[in-house]
């Protein structure tokens, strides 16, 4: 039996989770935190020797963070980045022998990569995977292709099939707006804004702090978590919320409770205005931070203005969204409204300067919502590994071994041309 | 390193047996349909319908023998319903494509204490090593009762082309590994190691475990074998012979089958 006869592995590295499974599945079979927990003590201290299996010692995920106590955790993704190889490897390592059970020899791998991530990175990729596991193939993706052919299988269009479109992906470390045409990133008009899952969850925390809240401090972060993923929600307007809520505080207000695990003290507090106000920082990044300014909806217009002229239409039109931080009830009706305003502003401002001349074509916004946005790119990645193209498109075991890593500069499918 | 249970199936098993607990919870579990596969080309299909929340069916397809018919191993069956008792039902019509299909009853899953309700989803997710498994197991079952009379060694193939053998005689078990590589580098390597680890075994701390060889030529026990199976292995035979004595402690043999399960 051949590797290609077997389902690919795809596995989808966030800054916040990694999401693997197998190619063909419709979920991925894990998502675990992207966090490594090793053991530095023994490597410390003079004239120690690291034990027989001390490299072995380490775990990845939600064991690392249930063993916090005893081992040290690491991040080993900054921002989309990989920031660590050394820990990025050991933690492929235990993604594929652990929780993938599969022997890397046997299968094709499909991996993602943040846009615009660096030629080099995309070498050390391939050198830990064809060196360190010697799998049969392996095909980098960017992560907001993928997710845009997420949505277009979760819409089931048959008249427009083409990857045009604009992706915001929003995980827990870094936001991006990036333009696709024909399945090309338009690298040039990316823009990347600095707010994303782990500053909402830190704006949510100071506000129920600075209200004073009776949490647990060291639980506080954990708390603040749990609120943004499970009560807060995009209002349409801040000032007709706030009076919503003052008039029917009863109706809005929402308890979270636990217990202390320090001290086994149950403890209670109250969620109120934080549900709209942490994920408004997308909206009015001024409430948040005093330095970056500019709110979502301007950043993707400004993107999208940015790409050539004759694709803009579609990237209006075509507005999808990925990541987890993009969860949030009705944020895709927000974004939607907001560009649609800005765009209708301008339309009409350069019909007014041409004095009634001229008359344009509105202009059709459309945010994609779906229901595999949390793992929209994970699912974009299922999708492409089962057809039989990809097989084609991947770098084999073959080709690295005659050329090295340097193969994975190109993308095999832009070969041609 | 790996363990026998199969994280995927453990994880969906324990968070739907938990829903089940409780009228409220058992309606969040969804349909679901995950296909997976293990090392050695094992695969995996769990199925479950919103209708019957409390039901799971997990498929399971063996390693393929090209030009032969691949059945689930004797002994099987018996595995699975000493194994789970009442929570497992093997169904008559076997999912396409895969050699056995067996519906777990995720509420009859024991859970008045943890350690009782863990232990049994570990089993579940270890479903592989009580199929693949069986064989051995049989006949270190025989082994323990003394009623192990001697016969012909007989393969158990546990990859694509590739299969151990089980020798039984009147005293003890002899299990010969057939070890091949895909590669001469790794041939060579595992030879080397297997050598060591056969030293090893020489030790005055291993004495008390099964005796274990390595050879380069096939040993007598395989003689008469078919010889796509049983000869030219480029890493050697390693055999192992088991008494009475190392089947008759319970963790010794416990033990013993999770490393034969594992294809080891």
């Amino acid at each position: 039996m051949d590797a290609t006869q077997r389902p690919a592995a795809v596995i989808d590295c966030g800054t916040g989770f990694t999401k693997m499974g197998y190619a063909g599945n419709v979920e991925p079979s894990y998502i675990i935190p992207t966090a490594i927990g090793v053991n530095d003590s023994v490597k410390q201290g003079p004239g120690r020797k690291p034990g027989a299996l001390s490299d072995l010692d380490f775990h990845i995920g939600n064991e690392a963070i249930k063993n916090a106590s005893s081992y040290s955790v690491q991040y080993p993704i900054k921002h989309g980045q990989v920031e660590n190889w050394d820990y990025m490897e050991r933690f492929y390592q235990q993604c594929i022998f652990k929780h993938m059970r599969c022997d890397p020899e046997d299968h094709y791998f499909l991996l993602t990569e943040p846009p615009l991530n660096a030629p080099e990175n995309r070498e050390y990729t391939a050198e830990i995977m064809f060196e360190t596991f010697n799998v049969s193939g392996l095909y980098i993706a960017v992560q907001a292709v993928l997710a845009l052919a997420a949505s277009l299988t979760s819409k089931r269009r048959t008249t427009d099939n083409t990857l045009t479109g604009t992706v915001i992906d929003s995980g827990d470390g870094v936001t991006h707006v990036i333009p696709v045409a024909d399945g090309f990133v338009i690298g040039s008009s990316i823009k990347s804004i600095p707010i994303a899952g782990k500053d909402l969850t830190q704006f949510i925390q100071q506000l129920m702090r600075e209200r004073g809240e009776k949490m647990p401090p060291e639980e506080s972060m954990a708390i603040a978590q749990r609120v943004k993923e499970q009560h807060s929600y995009v209002c349409s307007d801040i000032v007709k919320e706030y009076g919503k809520y003052d008039a029917e505080p009863g109706k809005y207000l929402r308890d979270v409770s636990g217990v202390n695990p320090k001290n086994n003290q149950p403890w209670n507090c109250d969620v109120a205005y934080e549900r709209f106000l942490g994920p408004e920082v997308f909206f009015q990044p001024e409430i948040y931070s005093s330095d970056y300014l500019t709110p979502l909806p301007v950043v993707v217009d400004q993107c999208i203005q940015m790409s050539p002229i004759d694709v803009r239409r579609p990237l209006y039109k075509n507005i999808v969204l990925s990541g987890g931080s993009t969860m949030f009830r009705d944020f895709h009706r927000r974004v939607q409204r907001d560009i649609k305003r800005i765009v209708d502003a301008r339309v009409d401002a350069s019909v007014e300067r041409s004095g009634g001349q001229l008359q344009s074509q509105a202009i059709d916004v459309n945010v994609v919502s779906h229901q595999m946005q949390r793992f929209a790119v994970w699912f974009g990645g299922s999708v492409l590994a089962t057809t039989p193209e990809f097989y084609k498109a991947c770098h084999t075991k073959a080709e690295y071994e005659e050329y090295g890593p340097s193969i994975c500069r190109t993308n095999p499918v832009f070969r041609g041309i | 390193m790996a363990s026998s249970e199969n994280t995927v199936i453990k994880s969906t098993v324990d968070t739907r047996a938990k829903r089940c607990e409780s009228p409220d919870t058992v309606m969040q579990n969804q349909s679901i349909s995950i296909n997976l596969v293990e090392f050695d080309d094992v695969l995996y299909r769990i199925q479950a319908d919103v209708k019957a929340p409390t039901k799971l069916v997990l498929s399971m397809a063996l390693p393929p023998q090209p030009g032969q018919t691949v059945t689930i191993p004797a002994g099987a069956q018996q595995a699975i319903s000493a194994a789970y008792g009442p929570v497992a039902q093997i169904l008559s019509s076997t999912e396409e494509g895969y050699h056995i299909s067996v519906e777990f009853s995720l509420d009859m899953i024991p859970h008045h204490s943890e350690t009782v309700r863990e232990e049994m989803i570990n089993k579940i997710a270890s479903f592989r090593s009580y199929i693949m498994g069986a064989p051995l197991r049989s006949q270190l079952e025989r082994l323990a009762s003394g009623s192990c009379i001697e016969g012909p060694a007989f393969a158990v193939p546990h990859r694509i082309n590739e299969a151990y053998f089980i020798k039984p005689e009147n005293d003890a078990v002899t299990v010969v590994f057939p070890m091949r590589f895909k590669d001469p580098n790794d041939a060579t390597m595992a030879c080397t190691f297997l050598y060591e680890f056969n030293e090893a075994r020489k030790g005055p701390s291993l004495s008390q475990a099964p005796s274990c060889s390595y050879s380069k030529a096939h040993p007598m026990e395989l003689n008469g074998m078919a010889p796509v199976l049983a000869h030219a292995a480029n890493g050697g035979y390693v055999s192992f012979v088991l008494n009475k004595r190392h089947v008759t402690v319970e963790e010794a043999f416990s033990e013993g089958l999770e490393a034969a399960g594992r294809g080891q």
